[in-house]
């Protein structure tokens, strides 16, 4: 294809040219045959392509007709869309905030906040107990006396009764509160139960002494 | 056939995108966007809101095209009218989808396009369609080759008679022969008049992409077509 009919095929399917392209189609159309010629070809293809396959005879209305009744009547997509939809679509602004890409990017900054909050609050060595249970101190709960039974037979204590229980988070909890946040169970589940006698230190009191 | 061809004289009226018309793009006389009555986009939103009786407008306003593209792809009436019912089915149904509602026009060529070429590789798995649509068909839309399926030549109007089925084919199978883009492109743009930008929302491309196709696929059929043009 000469650069001529190059031109001459853009210009006929209306492509946009250059000025000096424009002035130089329309002096050969002017001048020449040759190049009436070739927009006589563009001519014949489009009237070709137009005219071999007309469409077949249809009544319009019954099939508008018949599309219709294959429509859902009722206003399915309205409740899909609950009313917003069709704002939106009126109001592009709108439809802006409600946009995929922007829930998708508020979703992920929820999520990160969801992970980075936890994470400061462990480093900041602070803690903010739930319910009093993140107490590092032991708690006092109980002073009883107890007596080791063996058949059925009391014993006597050798070295008097058990004085105290203390239940409470370990030592290592109490000495780092700012681990006691992050987890109920560490303090739900107290690790240290110290039982001790009179003037004891054994934690159990029917081991032998 | 060369007397055949001989007999086509171009009409500079029956051209509409040549004559003399050269811009960043064209818009045909029969493009839909210069008919009266609200706007696709405003009738969109209607039926976004419930107003089922909008999309009656728009079937009215597009059902022709799709058609006529569907027609043109598949080469069968019954088929092409089919298509055509699902094609309006399936946007009612993905109305929500539409990202612009004015550009529901493109939308739907594509819907019917893919819809189509979806048909068209199937159909020898799939049975003939069970609907009624024979009283559709007036004349029992004898402009097709009786019962074959195959493209017809007939001309609608007596003074264009284009008297060769041999030349029908021989278009069929050049087209065929085109890279889809090009072939949906010349059917859209030069054979139905469409817009650009509504040919570039179906191929879902640019306008200026649309002018490429149209471009190369003419050259391609200027070639093929020599001997008849």
């Amino acid at each position: 294809m000469s650069n001529l009919e190059t031109l001459i095929s853009r210009y006929a399917i209306g492509e946009p040219l250059s000025g000096a392209e424009r002035e130089q189609v329309e002096r050969e159309l002017e001048r020449g045959a040759e190049a009436n010629e070739m927009l006589a070809t563009e001519h014949r293809l489009t009237e070709l392509l137009r005219m071999a396959n007309p469409l077949p005879a249809i009544d319009y209305d019954k099939l508008a007709q018949r599309i219709s009744a294959n429509i859902p009547q009722s206003p399915m997509i309205a409740a899909k869309t609950a009313g917003a939809s069709a704002d939106a679509m009126e109001n592009p602004d709108r439809r802006a905030i409600f946009s995929w890409p922007k829930l998708a990017l508020a979703a992920s900054v929820l999520i990160a906040a969801g992970v980075a909050v936890p994470l400061l609050t462990r480093d900041g060595e602070t803690t903010s107990g739930v319910g009093g249970l993140s107490s590092p101190s032991p708690t006092n709960i109980a002073v009883v006396t107890v007596r080791a039974v063996d058949g059925g037979t009391p014993i006597a204590a050798t070295s008097g009764g058990v004085s105290t229980v203390t239940v409470g988070p370990s030592r290592a909890l109490a000495e780092r509160p700012g681990t006691v946040g992050n987890a109920n169970a560490a303090t739900s589940r107290p690790s240290n139960v110290s039982i001790s006698g009179d003037g004891g230190g054994s934690d159990n009191p029917l081991a032998p002494r | 056939m060369e007397q055949v061809a001989n007999n086509f004289v171009p009409e500079e009226n029956s051209v509409p995108e040549i004559a003399g018309r050269i811009g960043p793009e064209i818009t045909h006389p029969t493009s839909s966007n210069m008919e009266a009555g609200p706007s696709d986009g405003l009738l969109v939103a209607r039926v976004l809101r419930g107003e089922r009786s909008a999309f009656d407008v728009l079937i009215g306003r597009y059902q022709r095209q799709a058609v006529a593209v569907s027609y043109r792809l598949l080469g069968n009436s019954h088929d092409a009218l089919e298509v055509t019912q699902d094609a309006f089915l399936k946007s009612f149904n993905s109305l929500t989808q539409l990202q612009k509602p004015e550009a529901f026009g493109g939308w739907l060529m594509r819907i019917v396009s893919n819809l189509s070429l979806n048909y068209r590789r199937g159909r020898k798995t799939r049975s003939k369609s069970q609907l009624p649509l024979d009283d559709i068909l007036t004349n029992g839309g004898n402009s097709e080759s009786a019962g074959s399926g195959e493209w017809s030549t007939a001309l609608a109007e007596p003074s264009h008679v284009l008297e060769s089925r041999e030349m029908g084919a021989k278009l069929q199978e050049s087209l065929a022969a085109l890279p889809e883009k090009q072939r949906l492109a010349i059917l859209m743009f030069t054979i139905e008049q469409m817009p650009q930008k509504d040919v570039a929302e179906a191929l879902h491309c640019s306008v200026e992409a649309v002018k490429w196709h149209v471009f190369q696929g003419r050259k391609k059929l200027k070639e093929m077509l020599k001997e008849h043009l």
